[in-house]
């Protein structure tokens, strides 16, 4: 198994069975994923698995205030008002329309509203942190929130995560399901980050980073930041080699 | 086009992926045998996951998946898909029905479809839940494929001890019995 040092964001490192693109499950320097991770050897997807159409799940539920979270407290939230937008794609550059986005991020002093979390950071009681949002014909989206703020975390000595938002997705494909990190251009914790640097792949690890966009930048009023995201195709083959 | 990667789901996905009735997969009038899953996940060590995140996905007692209906949207008792988090002792538990053989796999045995993600899971865990004492697991080509040993890992049991509906399906990320999980 391979391990990704921190401290080096190397671009060549390529996991025997994996594309490059998404991490090994163990990633040494993550050290959630030492006793998490399967030591057996992984089965062959079954046919009956690759071939699934994605779920139906929680299109009732969207409305269009849950794709603004700035929006869902008495107030507005502290912080950067951003933008969060992009389109939903299939590796054959198809749009994927009408699929459920759920996001989740911690406020902009860097704490979750989850009683989990116990950075010290100040809760905002303007802001939840989670929203969802379906895509438009075309595979676009749309969020409005407040720039989350960097974290604490034990996992090293003086470990922070860089700013990120969590996203999870569905495709077409059973297999398109995706849960993934967005994160900030010129973030300087990215280099020192074991989860953003468990991506084996340069191409595959920029990819996660947004992209500031001034046609998104509304006058004014907020940044805009671009977030593009390429699922698995419909009945696609895992880790292709 | 590159596909995104995928990043771990972390520990604070609570609000934002879990729901009321997230864990509820067929409603109560839903046609079939109900079932109750329950199960507890845990780690290399033996110790509970306790922000596990767990989704299943499966066909209804007539072998068929939501998706495969043009009506699915449209609000129906049995959903297909749900979702559960795990509790302090790594305990999870889902209420359905059983499944059926899907028409376009008819050498399968009825099954569940699994996936797991959690602090730690760089990306999901898959794998597929078959039902003890079901006459078809005999010539599943997926529990065949399997080595003997680690066969039993993939069958949840029925529980003795409780009512006849619950089924018990432990999930061991690494170690001892670990799991048998797909490449994803
Ligand atoms: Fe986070």
């Amino acid at each position: 198994m391979q391990s990704i040092s921190h401290r080096a964001p190397v671009g060549t490192v390529e996991v025997e069975g994996t594309d490059g693109i998404d991490p090994p499950y163990l990633v040494e320097s993550y050290r959630s994923t030492v006793l998490r991770t399967p030591r057996e050897p992984l089965l062959e997807m079954p046919k009956t698995i690759r071939s699934l159409r994605a779920p139906v799940y929680g299109y009732g539920k969207v409305k269009m205030q849950n794709a603004d979270l700035t929006s869902q407290g008495a107030g507005e939230p502290l912080g950067e008002r951003i933008i969060v937008a992009g389109r939903l794609m299939d590796e054959s550059d198809k749009p994927i329309p009408n699929a459920l986005i759920e996001i989740w991020q911690a406020n902009a002093a860097g704490r979750y509203a989850h009683k989990g979390d116990d950075h010290s950071a100040p809760l905002d009681p303007n802001f939840i942190g989670t929203g969802r949002a379906l895509t438009d014909a075309s595979g676009n989206y749309r969020f409005v929130t407040v720039k989350p703020g960097a974290y604490p975390w034990r996992n090293h000595a003086n470990g922070w995560r860089p700013a990120h938002i969590h996203f999870s997705l569905f495709g077409l494909g059973y297999l398109s399901r995706l849960i993934t990190q967005m994160y900030f251009p010129g973030d300087p914790l990215l280099p020192l980050d074991p989860i953003f640097n468990s991506v084996p792949s340069e191409s595959g690890r920029h990819a996660l980073v947004s992209t500031f966009d001034l046609t998104l930048t509304e006058p004014e009023w907020a940044l805009g930041y671009r977030f593009n995201i390429v699922l698995r195709g419909d009945n696609a083959t895992p880790m292709e080699k | 086009m590159q596909r995104t990667a995928s990043q771990t789901v972390g520990p604070f996905f609570l609000d934002a992926l879990v729901h009321d009735g997230d864990e509820l997969i067929a409603k109560t009038g839903t046609a079939g045998q109900a079932l109750v899953l329950e199960g507890n996940v845990f780690d290399g060590e033996g110790a509970p996951v306790n922000d596990a995140i767990l989704e299943i996905f499966q066909a209804d007692a007539t072998g068929s998946y939501v998706a495969d209906s043009p009506d699915a949207r449209s609000g129906s008792l049995f959903t297909g898909f749900g979702r559960a988090t795990t509790d302090k002792s790594g305990r999870f538990s889902f209420c359905t029905v059983y499944p059926g053989v899907s028409a376009t796999d008819i050498d399968h045995a009825p099954h569940l479809n699994l996936m797991v993600f959690a602090r730690g899971l760089v990306k999901p865990l898959v794998t597929r839940i078959h039902f003890e004492g079901d006459v078809h697991n005999a010539h599943d080509p997926i529990l065949a494929d399997v080595p003997t040993h680690r066969r039993t890992t993939l069958v949840a049991r029925r529980d003795a001890s409780n009512d006849s509906q619950v089924w018990r399906f432990d999930v061991r990320l690494q170690g001892k019995d670990e799991t048998v999980f797909f490449e994803y």
